[in-house]
C-alpha cells in the first residue's frame, strides 16, 4: 500500500525503518527466520543449541554453502552459474577416482581440481565477455558438457576417496568440526574480499556494468574473476562433498545449482545484481537444510519440506523487493 | 515440552532395549525407520504403501512402529535426514537409497551406533548394511535368453539402456549384452535411452527404428509399451518385447494383436520383505553372514519359454485377473504380494 502511495504518520515511519534496515542489512529477514525456524526446533527437539548441532548442521550444509559462495559473488555481478553443477559433479569424480592413499597425491589432485574449477569458470566469462552472450546459457552449456565429461570418467556413482579424507566432515578441531572452520574461514574471506579492489568493483559492475567501465575497469578482467571464483567455490564444494559421500557421483551436482541461487535470494541477494552479503546467503544455506530437520522434528510428511521451502523463498523475495524499492526511492 | 519428554521417554526406553538385547519378542513395537530418496514413480509409490500394509496385518502386525521419511530426490537430503533418523537411535533403518556409494560414510555412523541397517531396491556398497534385492544379473539373462529363442537364434536387436549414470542400467545391459553374444546369427543393431519412462522410450525406439529396417526385437528397460507403440506407430509388424512386469505392459501383451512378450520382475514389497528381514534379526539377535539378501524372481510371458541357462526358472503365465489385472492402474507392478503375507492388487494400487 505504502509503495504507491506517499506514506505518512506513524505507520509510515515504522516502513521507512523497516526498509532503512533492510537496506543496511539485506540479510535481516533471513536472520529472522533462521531464528523463528531454530526456536521452533527447539521447542521439539533436545540438544538444539549444542557445539555438537552446530558441528552437525554445518556439515550437512557446507556444500551447498560453498557452491552459493561462488554463487553469490556472480549474483551480484549480476550474472548466473549453472555450470557449478558440471565442476561439482566433475570435481568429485575426478577425486574418487584420482585421490590414492598418499596425502601428497590427494593434495596434488584437489589442487588439479581447484585449479580446474577457476579455469572453466575463467573461460565462461571470457564467452561471456568476448562473444557477448547470455551467462545463463553460456553456463548452461558448461553445465551440459561438463556433466558429459564428468560420465564419461565414471559411468555410475563409484570410485572412492581414501577414509582419513572422508572422515573430515566429522573431525573436531578445539571442540568445532572441520566444516565449522571452514565456515568461518568463509565469512573471513568474504569482509576481506568485500572490500578489495576486484570486490567493489564486481559490486559496481553488478549495479551499473556502463559506470564501471567508465571508471576505468576491464569488464573482461571482472567476468574472468568473477566467474572464476564461481568455479573455484564449485570445486571446493565438490572436495567438501566427497568428504561427506566418500566417492564421485557423475550427476550430483545439478542438486546444488537452483539451491545456491535459493539460498543467495534467502539471504537477501539481489537477482538484478549489485546488492547482496555472504553472510545473508550462509544464512540462507542454514535455512534451507534446517526447514528438513524442523520438518522431521515436526514428524509430518517430508513433504512439506519443499513446501516451506518455497514459502520460505517467497517472503525473502518480497522483503528483498520491499528494501530495493526504498534503496530506488531514495536515490530519486 | 511435552513432545520433548516423550521424545527423551523414546531414546531411554530404546537404549535400554539396546543394552539388555531383549531375547525372543519385545513387548514394544520395534522402531524402524524406511527412508526413501524419490517417490516421483508408480514403483516407488507402490513400495511405501506395501511396507505401511505388511505392518498392519499379517505376522508383523502391531510388532513394528514403521516410519517413513522421505528425502527429496538428492544425495545430500538423504544424507540430512538420516543424520536426523540415526540421533532417534532407532533399531533399525531400511534405505532405498539415492547412490549405492554417496550415503556410505552416512550409513556407517548408524551402524557403529548399534542401528540395524538393510538397504533394498537401490541397495549400498556399505560392508556394515545388507543389500536386499532382485538378482539383477538373473533377471536380464533370463529376458534376453528368451528372446534370442524366441526369434530362433536369429536376427537384429535392439536394446534400452535406461537411465545414464544408473548402475542397474548398466549392469542390466552388460549382462543382457553376455548373453545375445552366445548367438552367433544375432546381432545387436541400435541402443537407446528409455529413461524407465514411457515417452523417452517410445521415441528412443521409434529413431533406432527409422535407422533400421529389419528389427526383430525389442529389449526394454521397462515399459515395452513405449516399443510397441512405436512399432505401430512406423507400421511395423509387431516383434518379440521384454520389459518389466507393470500391470499395464501385462495387460497391453495380452491384449495387442500379435504381441509377444516377456516381462521380468523387480517386486516393490521389496519394503516390506526388507521390515520382515528387520523384525526376524531384532527378534533373535542373530545377522545373516551374508550381506546380500536375494528375494525370488518373478518372470510373465505370454509364450513362455522353458530357460536353458537357468533350468529352475518358472515363467508365468499371462491371465487377466490372476497375474494381471486390466481394471487396475496400468502402473501397478506385478506380483504385488509376497507368500507370507497378503497384500491384494487392490491395496498395491492404493485403490482400497
Amino acid at each position: 500500500m505504502s509503495a504507491q502511495t506517499k506514506p505518512s504518520g506513524a505507520p509510515a515511519r515504522f516502513y521507512q525503518a523497516w526498509a532503512r534496515s533492510l537496506d543496511r542489512t539485506p540479510f535481516l529477514v533471513a536472520l529472522v527466520m533462521l531464528l523463528a525456524i531454530v526456536l521452533a526446533r527447539s521447542q521439539l527437539q533436545s540438544g538444539v543449541f549444542t557445539l555438537q548441532e552446530l558441528n552437525l548442521v554445518t556439515a550437512s550444509a557446507l556444500t551447498l554453502m560453498l557452491a552459493a559462495t561462488g554463487q553469490t559473488i556472480v549474483l551480484i555481478r549480476g550474472g548466473i552459474d549453472l555450470s557449478i553443477g558440471g565442476v561439482i559433479s566433475l570435481g568429485t569424480v575426478i577425486a574418487a577416482t584420482r585421490f590414492g592413499e598418499d596425502p601428497g597425491q590427494v593434495a596434488l589432485w584437489a589442487a588439479i581440481i581447484l585449479a580446474t574449477g577457476f579455469g572453466i569458470g575463467a573461460l565462461n566469462g571470457i564467452l561471456i565477455t568476448v562473444l557477448k552472450l547470455q551467462p545463463f546459457l553460456v553456463t548452461l552449456a558448461g553445465w551440459s558438457i561438463l556433466t558429459g565429461i564428468a560420465l564419461t570418467i565414471l559411468p555410475t556413482d563409484g570410485g572412492a576417496v581414501p577414509g582419513w579424507w572422508a572422515g573430515f566432515g566429522y573431525s573436531l578441531f578445539f571442540g568445532l568440526s572441520g566444516p565449522v572452520w571452514v565456515l568461518i574461514a568463509l565469512v573471513l574471506f568474504w569482509y576481506w574480499f568485500r572490500a578489495t579492489r576486484l570486490g567493489i568493483v564486481i559490486q559496481a559492475a553488478g549495479s551499473s556494468e556502463r559506470s564501471a567501465v567508465l571508471s576505468g575497469a576491464s569488464v573482461l578482467r571482472i567476468n574472468i574473476a568473477t566467474y572464476g571464483l564461481s568455479g573455484l567455490f564449485a570445486a571446493a564444494a565438490a572436495l567438501y562433498l566427497t568428504t561427506q559421500t566418500g566417492t564421485g557421483s557423475p550427476l550430483i551436482g545439478r542438486d546444488y545449482i537452483l539451491p545456491s541461487v535459493a539460498a543467495a535470494v534467502v539471504g537477501g541477494v539481489s537477482l538484478f545484481g549489485g546488492r547482496g552479503h555472504l553472510v545473508g546467503t550462509i544464512i540462507g544455506a542454514f535455512i534451507l537444510t534446517i526447514i528438513g530437520d524442523l520438518v522431521f522434528a515436526l514428524r509430518v510428511s517430508s513433504y512439506w519440506q519443499p513446501v516451506m521451502s518455497g514459502v520460505i523463498l517467497l517472503i525473502a523475495v518480497l522483503a528483498s523487493s520491499l528494501a530495493e524499492k526504498s534503496a530506488r526511492r531514495q536515490n530519486r | 515440552m511435552r513432545m520433548r519428554t516423550m521424545l527423551l521417554g523414546g531414546a531411554v526406553a530404546a537404549a535400554t532395549m539396546g543394552a539388555f538385547q531383549a531375547p525372543a519378542v519385545a513387548a514394544d513395537p520395534y522402531v524402524i525407520y524406511l527412508s526413501n530418496n524419490f517417490m516421483g514413480n508408480d514403483w516407488r509409490q507402490q513400495m511405501i504403501r506395501s511396507a505401511e500394509i505388511a505392518v498392519k496385518k499379517g505376522p508383523l502386525a502391531g510388532r513394528v512402529d514403521l516410519r517413513i521419511e522421505q528425502a527429496e530426490g538428492t544425495v545430500q537430503a538423504q544424507i540430512n535426514s538420516l543424520n536426523n533418523i540415526i540421533r532417534e537411535k532407532p533399531d533399525a533403518i531400511l534405505i532405498d537409497a539415492a547412490s549405492q556409494t554417496a550415503l556410505n560414510p552416512t550409513v556407517k555412523r548408524a551402524c557403529d551406533e548399534g542401528i540395524l541397517v538393510i538397504s533394498f531396491d537401490q541397495t549400498l556398497t556399505e560392508p556394515c548394511a545388507y543389500a536386499l534385492s532382485v538378482d539383477w544379473d538373473y533377471t536380464p539373462r533370463v529376458l534376453a535368453e528368451w528372446v534370442a529363442e524366441k526369434i530362433g537364434g536369429k536376427g537384429n536387436v535392439i536394446i534400452d539402456r535406461g537411465l545414464a549414470g544408473y548402475e542397474a542400467s548398466i549392469a542390466t545391459t552388460k549382462a543382457t549384452e553376455e548373453v545375445l553374444a552366445k548367438y552367433p546369427d544375432i546381432k545387436i543393431v541400435g541402443y537407446f535411452n528409455g529413461d524407465f519412462a514411457p515417452g523417452p522410450e517410445q521415441s528412443g525406439a521409434a529413431a533406432v527404428l527409422a535407422a533400421n529396417p529389419q528389427v526383430d526385437a525389442i529389449v526394454n528397460m521397462a515399459y515395452g509399451t513405449g516399443a510397441m507403440q512405436a512399432l505401430k506407430d512406423a507400421g511395423r509388424p509387431m516383434v518379440p518385447v521384454t520389459a518389466f512386469s507393470f500391470n499395464g505392459s501385462a495387460v497391453a501383451c495380452m491384449e495387442t494383436e500379435g504381441a509377444s512378450c516377456i516381462l521380468g520382475s523387480n517386486p516393490p514389497y521389496l519394503s516390506a520383505e526388507a521390515i520382515k528381514m528387520a523384525v526376524e534379526v531384532l527378534d533373535t539377535g542373530k545377522r545373516p553372514e551374508n550381506r546380500a539378501i536375494l528375494v525370488p524372481n518373478s518372470f510373465f510371458s505370454t509364450d513362455p519359454l522353458p530357460s536353458k541357462l537357468f533350468p529352475e526358472t518358472v515363467i508365468q503365465k499371462l491371465e487377466a485377473g490372476k497375474n494381471a489385472f486390466p481394471d487396475l492402474s496400468p502402473g501397478l507392478f506385478l506380483p504385488v504380494s509376497p507368500d507370507w503375507v497378503e497384500i491384494t492388487p487392490q491395496e498395491a494400487a492404493g485403490q482400497s
